[in-house]
């Protein structure tokens, strides 16, 4: 029966193809390149799959895969230039940029009142899907604190990416005006940066991620999702 | 200490482009339909089965890839012939050769 989820060898194979590509030059703008190709033409319900595929090489023993991917992670981290998801949220506003010429495209129905969407890099994006409501049915726990700590695993083969992620993590967590995370996101987002920053184990990051929830007072105003 | 806080394009105004990412990636520029590959995906039911109320992405989060492999031997063997093809393309022709086969073993499952 076809459950619609790839076979094993298949995602083994699309993530033995990712890496290859990547080993294929050496220039970090088109590794980066290729990452940010895969999850735009995966799209907005297809990028799990580009997160399972960042999975599927950090839950294997080959080190070369993974420093190459983490290492184009942080080019990416570097240049702010992250390969991202797509999650509704309630404060983007979707306004086209004032300095250039408006694209017919921006004025689509996002701008025009249907649920406005935020490109967000991986950890982000799990701690969105996990947190806050979005078009996805909410993630589990579980499967957020695995997804978590393989991405922190992966991402720590990289200097770059282990010292500029949790940065952005933090400097996120710190912005109450954008509008793209609750409150809970942004205190579990800070939660995650302190113990990436500390040094701590990827287990214990994604530990600290729940934990931090976990803390929060019971029968908390739902205005503090705002 | 942070190297990032000198920054210019590191604080949070910054950021706040970052967090929005409508300025990382072109949301207008992506295809309202996916790939080929991706909408074979679709047609076969890519949305998963998997209990009510779990998402179809969380699915595809936690599906087995190395099941039965131990622990040690799960190396991706790479595909030299593959790897020297994309090298001898120019880099934007590279790029959009890898999407294709990547997608493709995806599709192929």
């Amino acid at each position: 029966m076809n459950t619609g989820i790839p076979e094993p060898a298949a995602l083994r194979e699309a993530a033995d193809r990712l890496v290859s590509a990547l080993a294929a030059h050496a220039d970090p703008e088109y590794r980066l390149t290729v990452l940010k190709r895969l999850s735009r033409r995966l799209g907005e319900e297809y990028y799990p799959t580009f997160l399972r595929l960042l999975g599927v090489v950090a839950e294997s023993d080959d080190e070369r895969a993974k420093r190459l991917l983490a290492e184009t992670i942080g080019t990416a981290l570097r240049r702010m230039d992250l390969p991202g998801g797509a999650l509704s949220s309630w404060g983007a506003t979707g306004l086209p940029d004032p300095a250039g010429p408006i694209a017919a495209g921006a004025l689509s129905g996002h701008f025009f009142g249907a649920t406005p969407r935020r490109l967000l890099g991986p950890v982000e994006y799990l701690a969105v899907w996990h947190l806050q409501r979005t078009q996805r049915t909410r993630l589990g726990a579980e499967a957020f604190r695995t997804s978590l700590e393989q991405l922190v695993g992966l991402l720590n083969h990289s200097e770059e990416a282990r010292t500029l992620y949790p940065q952005k993590l933090a400097a996120d967590a710190q912005n109450e005006l954008e509008g793209a995370y609750t409150r809970a996101t942004r205190e579990r987002l800070a939660a995650i940066a302190a113990a990436w920053r500390a040094g701590k184990p990827p287990a214990e990051v994604a530990r600290a991620a729940l934990e931090s929830a976990a803390e929060q007072p019971p029968g908390a105003w739902v205005v503090r999702d705002l | 200490m942070s190297s990032i806080g000198s920054d210019p394009h590191l604080n949070l105004t910054g950021l706040g482009g970052l967090g929005g990412q409508v300025a990382f990636d072109d949301l207008q520029g992506r295809q309202p339909q996916g790939p080929p590959q991706a909408e074979a995906l679709r047609d076969t039911g890519a949305a998963p089965p998997a209990a009510a109320g779990i998402d179809a992405g969380e699915a595809m989060l936690v599906a087995d890839a190395w099941g039965g492999t131990p622990e040690g031997e799960r190396l991706l063997s790479g595909d030299p012939a593959f790897e020297g093809a994309l090298g001898a393309l120019d880099l934007s022709a590279a790029a959009d050769g890898a999407v294709e086969a990547i997608l493709s073993g995806l599709g192929t499952a």
